[in-house]
């Protein structure tokens, strides 16, 4: 799940910031549910880049609100010289930048329209009257395409002699360049690429044209990554003629035999550049035209399958069709070839049981059993420890161990657990690094566990271990921290790295930040170049602050009020000690909306009070993962606006992939959509990066149980009062799935257990009692102690909401009074209601046009 | 009712310089022009259709527009500097559409490229480079976004306005804080474009 929402906040970045985008590389690294997000991105900055552009016109002089001046200024020193170099007709022209047998290419100012064009400019020909009025009339049918994969031709004109066509200058390499410097491209580059120049051709071909010459020299990829079918200049009609235009080893073979060109020999030539872009070769090579022609007569060529076997079979059998020398059993349109293309994508983008990662550039035939051999040993060693790990000696997942607190002092000890909470935040956001939680880490302080169990308990590859030591803690002087730190392969004990930070107290995110940033170049983590700034954008702030807001993010990590408490005073001392401390602002709107949901706070003002939290750390100016979730939350239970939530969802796993409230939040709106396989992906992830979390363990149940998976719900619900017997949300979720399962003894006994564990008065496990009492029969009782609850919650004693009634009733079989509870409810606007759509409590209430409306009403499925 | 207070020395002063020029101060309406013409010019040169050209000069389009619309606003009270180039921007497009309705019809093509005779006459340059459906669906998220972001990304994406200004503006506590809210906006908007499907 990480990798399939990355970057579409830090692409937004750069369309607003202006810096160029290479687009292909963006496509390639998005998942397909984040496609059409990019692509509308991509328009917004088509439309941006065009503002820029008319906004640099030499009299645009006005002093209020056009970009910086130093942008200006540079912006201003790269247009060219209007008035200088020679001119061909409105044209200056500034520079040759190409020739080609029939022509020459230069750069050349438009002295009309003011920008930089490109101009061809065709040699004189021997039949100058109809050559160059067929060229002008092609030129012109050229001219009224506007597609964004074919260069924009502007204008076609003849002065002194000489046909000119002037167009878009495109800024960029062409693909025979990225080939020759760069290397052989994958299967999905190839075939996004291909996409790109199938979308221009069949746009060429519906102008009623024909390109004639689709080679990797023609095909541009801009700077910003936009693929650009070139050279149009031998552009002809559909009605053709015979003569031998475009190059040799990319014509089809029909050409050779005299036969007109057509879509299916522009359809060929496309077949030779996907050929040639994965394996750096040609179909059919020859080292003369007549041995070029004998080839293709003798269907003498290379399969791709023998060059490139590793590429997928879809792949390989679309390029292969493409390039069948009978036309008439290639693709008959361009929109066949597409189909091929985006098939052979689904298959690249399938990801495989066991993939080792092959390196891009091609390991020919020579290496090819050595390669084997290596494969069957990943392959061994993934199966005997479980878990694959990255290719080139790289970690891809790490536990850090409680910080060791060898200072000693008043607040020393809390320190280091609240050092380790914060490291494990800096690490989780490098997304290529599976960080374990701290719920799962900290039962293992002081246990005496051998790295080998820890790496096995934890499913990790690597462990982090280190002593923190804070000077003038007592005292609050300035002081110092230190951590010595070691890193160690988990599975052997080897150690990987050992090494200090040191910062000035008040500066312990920087102090993380450095940790985090060598751990990352040992473990050879992928650092994307967001993760990079963000790591290195760290602020400073006074110890009082700093150690306050540690202090609260350990709380912020305990169950119920009281944690819920504490962490809100610790991040107000934060904050009184540092008024603009985004980190202790966004934590504060969390813990709102923690205590709201243990009861400890009214809903209306946590909303309130988080919001304002939220404001002062977006006013600060800086992106957190903890002010998304906070934010998301509250769309989620106040506003309902699932989709603005699910947005600011994935923003904050973006910045911190290990972020488990925002994962766990995250799992159940997908679940509450029903969105099930997706929220249980998502949640199994979850459990891979908290495998000791009661909590965690639990939401993935819980998501099973909504799923009506009960077997598998049952299982979570035994495995969690394993790991800690008595768990009060344990035994509710039991009670539930044995109520699911309509064994309502068993229901009740768990539900009375924690009620009984629970101590005081509960309304939610009231309401849950009260329900089993009247499923097991017992009405009597259950209809006293629904009385009994009512007037505890008149005479204020008990916080009742209409929401419990409705689930009261509904055990009593009375549906009305539960729909009229639950539009109570509705009025209300109950958080909780969310869960509706999913809760097997309220099956028999489904089929009701009432109940459907209140669905409706709050917009779930 | 006293005056409502300005959170913004621009907004201050726009307010002050507003009520002068409504009040016949030729200097403040001036001053105001001034201040909003460039913006606007950039933003009408990729807007407007390639024919306002023939209509006359878009500089003087501009320039009128501004100074009627200036001197005519008798109830708005800008919230915040944004929300008086809104509103001159709507101004624009107003007059360019009652000038249409007034000459009734489309000026003869100028010859100047050989391929404007194939042109939609209609389009503007951003209707050109995009594809008029492709602005269409831009311009339908825009509208479905809050005020506040819709004018974010006009600022940003369409005027051109870096960070201080926008921070300056739109009442933002730093250019960082403008720059967030502009992220913000887009990926909100790119998440409208997609609603149409």
């Amino acid at each position: 799940m990480r990798a399939e929402h990355k970057g579409l906040a830090d692409l937004a970045a750069s369309v607003a910031d202006g810096t160029p985008v290479d687009w292909n590389a963006v496509r390639l690294s998005t998942s397909p549910t984040d496609q059409r997000l990019v692509r509308h991105l991509r328009l917004v900055e088509s439309i941006a880049s065009l503002h820029r552009s008319l906004s640099h016109a030499p009299d645009d002089g006005d002093d209020y609100g056009i970009a910086d001046a130093s942008q200006r200024q540079q912006d201003s020193a790269a247009l060219p010289t209007p008035s200088s170099g020679p001119h061909w007709g409105r044209l200056t022209l500034l520079e040759r930048i190409g020739q080609g047998t029939s022509c020459e290419v230069y750069r050349a100012w438009d002295t009309t329209l003011h920008r930089e064009v490109a101009l061809k400019l065709l040699h004189q020909h021997g039949e100058q009257a109809e050559t160059q009025a067929r060229l002008l009339d092609e030129a012109r049918r050229l001219a009224r395409l506007r597609h964004e994969h074919v260069v924009q031709v502007y204008g076609a004109e003849q002065h002194d002699g000489r046909v000119g066509l002037w167009m878009e200058l495109v800024r960029g390499e062409s693909l025979e360049h990225v080939v020759q410097t760069r290397g052989l491209l994958g299967a999905r580059e190839a075939a996004l690429i291909g996409l790109d120049v199938c979308s221009a051709l069949a746009a060429v071909h519906a102008a009623g044209l024909l390109h004639r010459d689709v080679k990797a020299q023609n095909v541009m990829r801009e700077e910003r990554g936009r693929t650009v079918l070139m050279d149009f200049g031998t552009g002809e009609a559909l009605s053709g003629t015979n003569r031998l235009v475009g190059t040799p080893l990319y014509l089809a073979p029909e050409i050779f035999r005299g036969q007109r060109a057509s879509v299916q020999s522009d359809l060929y030539s496309l077949g030779v550049l996907l050929f040639y872009l994965v394996t750096g070769k040609f179909p059919v090579v020859a080292q003369s035209m007549e041995d070029l022609t004998r080839a293709h007569a003798q269907r003498r060529r290379q399969p791709l399958r023998d060059l490139r076997p590793d590429i997928p079979e879809a792949f390989i059998r679309t390029v292969e069709r493409a390039l069948d020398s009978d036309p008439t059993r290639r693709f008959q349109s361009v929109g066949d070839l597409e189909a091929g293309l985006r098939e052979a994508l689904d298959e690249a983008e399938r990801p495989a049981a066991v993939r080792p990662q092959l390196a891009r550039r091609y390991l020919s035939p020579a290496f090819m059993s050595a390669a084997a051999v290596l494969a069957a040993a990943i392959v061994a060693l993934i199966v005997w420890t479980g878990r694959p790990f990255g290719g080139d000696g790289a970690f891809d997942s790490l536990a850090v161990l409680p910080l060791v607190d060898s200072t000693a002092t008043a607040g020393s000890s809390e320190l280091s657990d609240a050092m380790t909470e914060q490291l494990i935040a800096t690490i989780g956001q490098i997304d290529s690094v599976r960080t374990t939680s701290l719920t799962s880490t900290m039962p293992l302080k002081g246990a005496g566990r051998s790295r080998a169990e820890i790496g096995k308990m934890l499913g990790v590859d690597a462990v982090l271990e280190g002593v923190l030591t804070a000077n003038d803690l007592a005292s609050g002087g300035p002081g110092r921290l230190r951590v010595d730190a070691t890193l160690f392969e988990a599975a052997t004990g080897v150690k990987l790295w050992s090494g200090s930070v040191s910062r000035h107290r008040g500066e312990s995110a920087a102090l993380l930040s450095d940790l985090a940033r060598k751990v990352s170049r040992v473990i050879r983590a992928q650092v994307t170049p967001a993760e990079a700034v963000r790591l290195g954008q760290v602020r400073r702030t006074n110890p009082v602050a700093e150690e306050a807001y540690l202090q609260g993010r350990l709380h912020l990590i305990g169950y119920g009020p009281s944690a819920g408490r504490q962490a809100l005073a610790s991040f107000q001392r934060a904050i009184d000690a540092d008024p603009e401390y985004p980190a202790a602002h966004a934590s504060a709107a969390l813990a709102y909306v923690k205590l709201a949901a243990f009861g400890g706070m009214t809903h209306g003002e946590a909303r309130s009070k988080a919001s304002a939290e939220i404001r002062r750390a977006y006013d600060a100016g800086e992106d957190i993962a903890e002010a998304h979730a906070a934010d998301a939350d509250l769309k989620l239970l106040y506003d309902w606006d699932w989709r603005v939530a699910e947005q600011e969802l994935r923003r904050s796993i973006e910045l911190n992939s290990s972020f488990m409230y925002a994962r766990n939040v995250y799992a159940q709106l997908l679940a509450r959509q029903r969105r099930f396989d997706e929220a249980i992906q998502l949640s199994e992830e979850s459990l891979r990066i908290d495998p000791q979390s009661v909590e965690t363990l639990l939401n993935h149940g819980m998501i099973l149980y909504y799923k009506r998976d009960y077997a598998a719900a049952a299982q979570v619900s035994q495995q969690a009062l394993q790991m800690q017997p008595g768990h009060a949300a344990a035994l509710i979720f039991r009670s539930r799935v044995e109520e699911a399962q309509g064994r309502y003894q068993e229901a009740l006994a768990a539900a009375s257990e924690a009620e009984r564990l629970a101590g005081a008065t509960n309304t939610n496990l009231r309401v849950v009692v009260i329900r089993l009492l009247a499923l097991t029969g017992q009405s009597d009782a259950a209809r006293a102690a629904t009385r009994a609850l009512v007037a505890a919650g008149r005479d204020g004693s008990a916080i009742v909401r209409a929401r419990d009634l409705a689930y009261i009733y509904i055990a009593l079989d009375r549906p009305a009074d539960a729909l009229d509870q639950f539009e109570r409810a509705l009025d209300e606007r109950d958080p909780l209601l969310v869960w509706l759509s999913v809760e097997p409590r309220v099956d028999e209430l489904r089929k009701e046009p009432r109940f459907q409306a209140i669905l409706q009403q709050i917009g779930l499925p | 009712m006293g005056d409502p207070k300005p959170t913004s020395p621009n907004l201050a002063s726009t307010t002050d310089l507003l009520r002068r020029a409504r009040e016949g101060d030729a200097q403040a309406l001036d001053d105001l022009i001034q201040r909003h013409r460039g913006p606007l010019r950039r933003w009408a040169r990729g807007r407007l259709p390639h024919w306002t050209r023939d209509l006359r000069d878009t500089e003087d389009l501009v320039q009128e527009t501004l100074a009627q619309t200036i001197r005519h606003i008798n109830d708005f009270e800008p919230r915040h500097e944004g929300a008086l180039q809104a509103y001159l921007r709507q101004a624009l497009i107003n007059r360019v559409r009652d000038e249409v309705r007034r000459v009734n019809r489309y000026p003869a093509p100028t010859g100047i490229d050989e391929h404007e005779e194939h042109a939609d006459r209609s389009a503007s340059p951003l209707d050109e480079a995009i594809g008029r459906q492709a602005v269409e669906r831009y311009e339908g998220a825009l509208q479905r976004l809050r005020p506040e972001e819709r004018e974010l990304i006009i600022a940003r994406v369409e005027m051109q306005q870096g960070y201080a200004q926008i921070a300056a503006t739109h009442g933002k506590a730093s250019p960082d804080a403008a720059r967030m809210a502009v992220t913000r906006a887009l990926v909100r908007l790119a998440e409208e474009m997609d609603v149409e499907g």
